[in-house]
């Protein structure tokens, strides 16, 4: 299912293409977007899992609040809502330890 | 990295002002913010390579930000973005991040121009993926060029979440419904007292204008009570309201969403005041805690400015104006600018600044949270999102001589997490005044220290020696 509709065409002129990479697998995105942009616009709304194994997204979208933070290219606890794509990015969306294979 | 005379953190509309005026009257400045562009949430600008049409109805403040941003820029402004405060230290110089980098940077004087964030509701499911702030689907909607979701319901209270509503829909959004906890009555008695506002009234008018039209369904002493849905948002239970927001039984429906924005009016970010030892006090006229300031917008802390959002919740307006006149005044302590002209700037603007804070004191008033809404927090319900505390978990972990916010922080690990107590401690302050009978004012508020943010040891390590000692704790 193309999750693209997301992406406002009204008035907006994207940049050029970036190709990131979440969970291992290709993911475009465009350049000016932020992690969280590239997540949501692809049907992920689920960021991580907390430690206790509760499920987490976006929530203040302006850097105050950490909910949305993800492993990029090793670093762990960046936050999505103000990071920008860069080409060859590796995102990835943490699970609680131990649990790597209960994940779907 | 050598500092500049000015460092001003944040560049909204205050930051901006502020930074004008410092460079105009002929001193060096920086503005750092955290975003990729500067202006803040208000002045908005979309993302380094993504432009947006000039005068485009989904970014209304975009065009007189970028307006602001060149003739501060003209004036010697040097803007830093993507820059992060993580502290500040006893002789008030500023740790900051800058590309994976710790530097420190000692500026003579100091203007906090942080903003604000929206105030923390929580209920059954607001932890939910789906569940975000009216502030995120702003920046996402006007700064990023991406729609939160395909059904979108908007809960909250004040006039801010009516304008996000309005930019979704003029951007293509469908929305569920606004849902504005004040009664209708509240509200016009509150349009009573703004009589002569013509301006504020006519925006108010429009956003509303543009909702009717879209067909958006609008509903007054209403919220939402319960966020459903597995691992994500997929239903919201609604709820009527009554006077003190306490749920009416017999009155929820359920509704599909697959975004929620909630929009409960704005609370200052004052941490680094704090973290700076500037005295804070709790006054919900201006919207919470806020850093005591003189006519001039000084801290306690000589040199230290606040403006805007930081110095209370009082609009762009006021922090245009604020920022001016702090930018004046702290030119003129470096010996900067004609004093008898900064003067009679610094009176005007204070004239002005009157009639919006005047303004801004009902709005705190009539949009604050009532403490009904405290009851729909179960025993299951996380209070602090970054611990996973849960409300059951903290009353049985709080001990009875924690009643002072600090003290509730060390026993229960609420604002422990990665995000310092920025979301929980406006909620934990309103659940322990419940608990305790105590005023908020009394409860005081989360001790402060630096890492303000988290940063690598690596990037800590780099810095060695040069990293100054932290500030004294402040006494209660």
């Amino acid at each position: 299912m193309p999750h693209d509709d997301l992406r406002i065409l009204k008035d907006f002129r994207r940049g050029q293409p970036v190709r990131i990479e979440v969970d291992g697998e290709p993911l475009q995105a465009f350049e000016g977007e932020t992690v969280a942009t590239a997540l949501l616009a692809s049907g992920r709304r689920i960021f991580r899992h907390t430690p206790g194994g509760s499920p987490r997204g976006l929530y203040c979208g302006m850097g105050i609040c950490f909910d949305c933070v993800v492993e990029v290219d090793g670093e762990s606890s960046v936050r999505s809502c103000i990071t920008l794509v860069r080409p060859g990015m590796k995102v990835r969306t943490p699970r609680p330890f131990g649990r790597e294979e209960a994940q779907p | 990295m050598s500092a500049p005379e000015v460092v001003v953190v944040g560049a909204g509309p205050g930051g901006i002002s502020a930074a004008l005026e410092v460079a105009r009257a002929g001193a060096s400045v920086w503005v750092l913010d955290e975003y990729p562009r500067p202006g803040g949430q208000y002045f908005r600008q979309p993302a380094p390579g993504l432009t947006v049409e000039p005068d485009s109805s989904v970014l209304e403040h975009a065009s007189e930000g970028r307006l602001r941003i060149k003739q501060a820029e003209e004036a010697g402004v040097r803007f830093l973005p993507q820059v992060m405060v993580w502290g500040a230290f006893a002789d008030g110089s500023l740790a900051i991040l800058s590309e994976g980098k710790a530097e420190v940077l000692a500026p003579a004087k100091l203007i906090l121009a942080a903003g604000a964030h929206e105030r923390p509701v929580a209920f059954p499911g607001w932890t939910l993926p789906g569940v975000i702030t009216a502030g995120a689907a702003q920046a996402l909607v006007g700064g990023q060029g991406l729609l939160p979701g395909r059904r979108i319901m908007m809960a909250g209270t004040g006039p801010l979440q009516v304008a996000v509503a309005a930019q979704l829909v003029r951007a293509g959004g469908h929305l569920a419904g606004v849902l504005e906890a004040n009664s209708f009555g509240a509200l016009l008695r509150l349009g009573a007292r703004c009589w002569g506002q013509w301006e504020r009234l006519w925006d108010g008018l429009r956003y509303w204008r543009t909702l009717r039209a879209a067909g958006v369904p609008l509903a007054f002493g209403r919220t939402v009570v319960r966020a459903l849905g597995d691992g994500q948002l997929a239903r919201v239970v609604t709820a009527a309201l009554d006077q003190n927001w306490k749920v009416i039984a017999g009155t929820e429906r359920e509704i599909e969403v697959d975004t929620l924005c909630l929009g409960f009016w704005l609370a200052p970010n004052t941490k680094l005041a704090r973290l700076l030892g500037c005295d804070v006090t709790y006054d919900p006229s201006r919207g919470g805690l806020v850093p005591a300031h003189t006519e001039r917008m000084e801290t306690s802390r000589p040199g230290v400015f606040a403006v805007g959002e930081t110095a209370g919740i009082a609009g762009a307006t006021a922090a245009e104006l604020q920022g001016r006149i702090a930018g004046i005044a702290a030119a003129q302590q470096l010996g900067k600018g004609n004093p008898a002209e900064a003067a009679a700037r610094i009176s005007a603007a204070r004239d002005e600044l009157a009639r919006e804070l005047r303004f801004a004191r009902y709005l705190n008033d009539v949009f604050s949270v009532k403490p009904g809404l405290l009851d729909l927090i179960t025993d299951e319900t996380v209070v602090c999102r970054c611990e996973e505390i849960t409300w059951g978990r903290w009353r049985e972990e709080r001990s009875e001589w924690a009643t002072t916010l600090d003290a509730v922080r060390t026993t229960t690990r609420t604002g422990f997490g990665l995000c310092q107590g920025n979301v929980c401690e406006s909620l934990v302050g309103q659940l322990l005044a419940r608990e305790t009978g105590k005023t908020m004012g009394e409860l005081g508020s989360y001790h402060i220290r630096p890492p303000l943010k988290p940063i690598t040891l690596g990037a800590l390590a780099d810095l060695g020696p040069r990293l100054p000692p932290p500030p004294k704790r402040m006494e209660h």
